[in-house]
C-alpha cells in the first residue's frame, strides 16, 4: 500500500496476483496450466474460454447489449444469467437508447426492466386550476384519447379529483438526460417510469409506498398475493395494485377490490 | 515547470516489462502507460524498477497488447480519426482464443480503451443470436438443469418472438 520503494519482485507479484480473473467459474481451462491460447482452433480443449466466464469481463460486455439481447443472453448458462439479471446491467440497458440520466425506485415486477419502449414512459403533470384534458393535450401535443386511456379516465369529469395525470410522451428527446421514478400509478394500474418536467420528483404519499414495497419481504410479498389472487380471482398485476393502494393491508385491498366491482356493475352496463 | 523536456524524455524513455512466459520486452514508457496497472507499478517503483513482471499475461498476449498501445501513445487528431478507426476495426478482428486472451489482459492492465473496443467486439458477436446460437458460437457449456432452463426460458419468452 504505502511506500514501496525497495520492494522486490515477489512483493510486485503479490499486488499482481489477487486480480488474476476473480470469480471465474471455470475450472477446466485454467487448471491446465498457461493459457494455452495459441491454439487458434476451437475445440473442447479450449471451450469454455475464461473471458466468457468471469464476471468482470462479462459484466462490461452485457453493458453493451440492448435489452431483448440480453433476455437472450441470461439463458445461455448459469453465470451469464446471473451477470445479465444484475440491476446494474439492467437499468444501463433500460436507459441506454433514451440516454436517461437516472432511473430510480425498485420495481415489484420483475418484468418492469425487459420492456423498455416509450409508452413505459409518462410525464407527472400535476392538475392546477383551469387544467383540462383537452388543454393539456394541447399543451403537450398528445392526443386527448391518448391521456385517457394512460390515466383510465371514463369521463373528462373526474381531473380534479385527481392530484395529476400522466402525460404520454410524444417526443423521445425529453427523456434525453432525464430522471425517471418508478412509480405503480394507481389510475394507470401498472408501474411506469414517470418523468418530472419541474425538476422535483414524486410527492411524499407515493415515495412511502414505493418505500413500503422495498421494505416488505418478498417472500411475504408472494404469499400475500397469491392469496388475494386467489380470492379475487384475477392476475398478478391486478392484485398488485390492489394491494398497494391499500398500503400493503390484504384486507383493505380485498374490500377495495370488491367495491371496485360493485361500481362497475352499477355504471357499466347499467 | 519543466513541461518542454519532461514531454521529450518520457517520450524516449523504455521500460521493461516481462510475459508470464518469461519474455522480456523493451516498450516506450508512454506506450506502457497507457496500461493503468502499469502506469501505477512505475510510479510506486520509480526508477528503480528493473524489470515488471506481468504474471497473467503470456507473450503472444503481450504483442497484440503493446502493438495496440504503441498506437495508441498518443492522442489522435481529427484528421488521423477515420484512419484511426479503420486500425482499431482490423486490430479487434482477430481469432476467437486470441481475442478473449488479449481482453482478459486489457482488464488486468486495466487499459480502457482497449478493454471497451474489445467488449464491444464480443457484444456485437452476442447480437441478434439465440440462446444455442450463442453457446455454439462461444463453445459454452449449458450448465442448466432441464427445469432451470424451461423456467429461464419461460421469463424471456418475450425475447424469442
Amino acid at each position: 500500500m504505502g511506500c514501496c520503494g525497495d520492494e522486490d519482485e515477489d512483493d510486485i507479484l503479490k499486488h499482481l496476483n489477487p486480480t488474476i480473473s476473480t470469480e471465474s467459474l471455470d475450472d477446466s481451462s485454467s487448471s491446465s496450466g498457461g493459457p494455452g491460447g495459441s491454439d487458434d482452433v476451437i475445440s473442447p480443449m479450449n471451450s469454455h474460454f475464461s473471458a466468457l466466464t468471469c464476471r468482470d469481463t462479462l459484466r462490461i460486455i452485457f453493458e453493451k447489449l440492448p435489452i431483448p439481447d440480453l433476455a437472450r443472453a441470461s439463458c445461455v448458462c448459469r453465470v451469464w444469467s446471473s451477470v445479465a439479471s444484475d440491476r446494474d446491467i439492467l437499468t444501463r440497458a433500460f436507459k441506454a437508447p433514451w440516454k436517461l440520466k437516472e432511473v430510480i425506485g425498485e420495481p415489484i415486477s420483475g418484468s418492469f426492466w425487459r420492456d423498455n419502449t416509450l409508452g413505459k414512459f409518462a410525464i407527472s403533470h400535476r392538475i392546477v386550476q383551469g387544467d383540462t384534458v383537452a388543454r393539456l393535450a394541447i399543451k403537450y401535443s398528445v392526443q386527448v384519447m391518448d391521456i385517457k386511456r394512460l390515466n383510465n379516465m371514463m369521463s373528462e369529469h373526474g381531473i380534479y379529483s385527481r392530484e395529476r395525470l400522466l402525460i404520454p410522451i410524444s417526443k423521445p428527446e425529453i427523456l434525453i438526460g432525464g430522471t425517471c421514478y418508478v412509480e405503480l400509478d394507481t389510475y394507470a394500474k401498472r408501474e411506469v417510469a414517470v418523468l418530472y418536467l419541474d425538476g422535483g420528483g414524486p410527492d411524499l404519499k407515493t415515495q412511502t409506498l414505493m418505500m413500503m414495497h422495498r421494505t416488505t419481504s418478498e417472500q411475504g410479498m408472494k404469499r400475500i398475493l397469491h392469496s388475494l389472487r386467489r380470492s379475487m380471482q384475477v392476475d398478478e398485476e391486478t392484485a398488485h395494485y390492489y394491494l398497494s393502494v391499500s398500503n400493503g393491508d390484504p384486507r383493505a385491498a380485498l374490500s377495495e377490490f370488491s367495491d371496485d366491482l360493485r361500481w362497475e356493475s352499477q355504471t357499466g352496463l347499467a | 515547470m519543466a513541461s518542454s523536456t519532461s514531454g521529450s524524455s518520457s517520450s524516449s524513455k523504455v521500460v521493461k516489462i516481462r510475459s508470464s512466459d518469461n519474455e522480456n520486452f523493451e516498450v516506450e514508457e508512454a506506450a506502457a502507460a497507457r496500461s493503468e496497472t502499469i502506469k501505477k507499478l512505475l510510479e510506486d517503483v520509480g526508477d528503480d524498477a528493473d524489470v515488471i513482471p506481468l504474471p497473467n499475461v503470456d507473450a503472444k498476449t503481450l504483442v497484440k497488447v503493446m502493438e495496440w498501445c504503441k498506437k495508441h501513445m498518443d492522442d489522435v487528431d481529427e484528421l488521423n480519426k477515420e484512419e484511426m478507426k479503420t486500425w482499431d476495426a482490423e486490430f479487434v478482428d482477430m481469432d476467437q482464443s486470441c481475442l478473449y486472451n488479449v481482453l482478459l489482459a486489457a482488464n488486468f492492465l486495466n487499459i480502457k480503451e482497449l478493454l471497451d473496443q474489445l467488449t464491444q467486439k464480443v457484444a456485437d458477436m452476442i447480437k441478434g443470436k439465440s440462446p444455442e446460437e450463442i453457446r455454439a458460437t462461444f463453445n459454452i457449456k449449458n450448465d442448466f438443469t432441464p427445469e432451470e432452463e424451461a423456467e429461464i426460458r419461460k421469463q424471456n419468452a418475450w425475447a424469442f418472438e
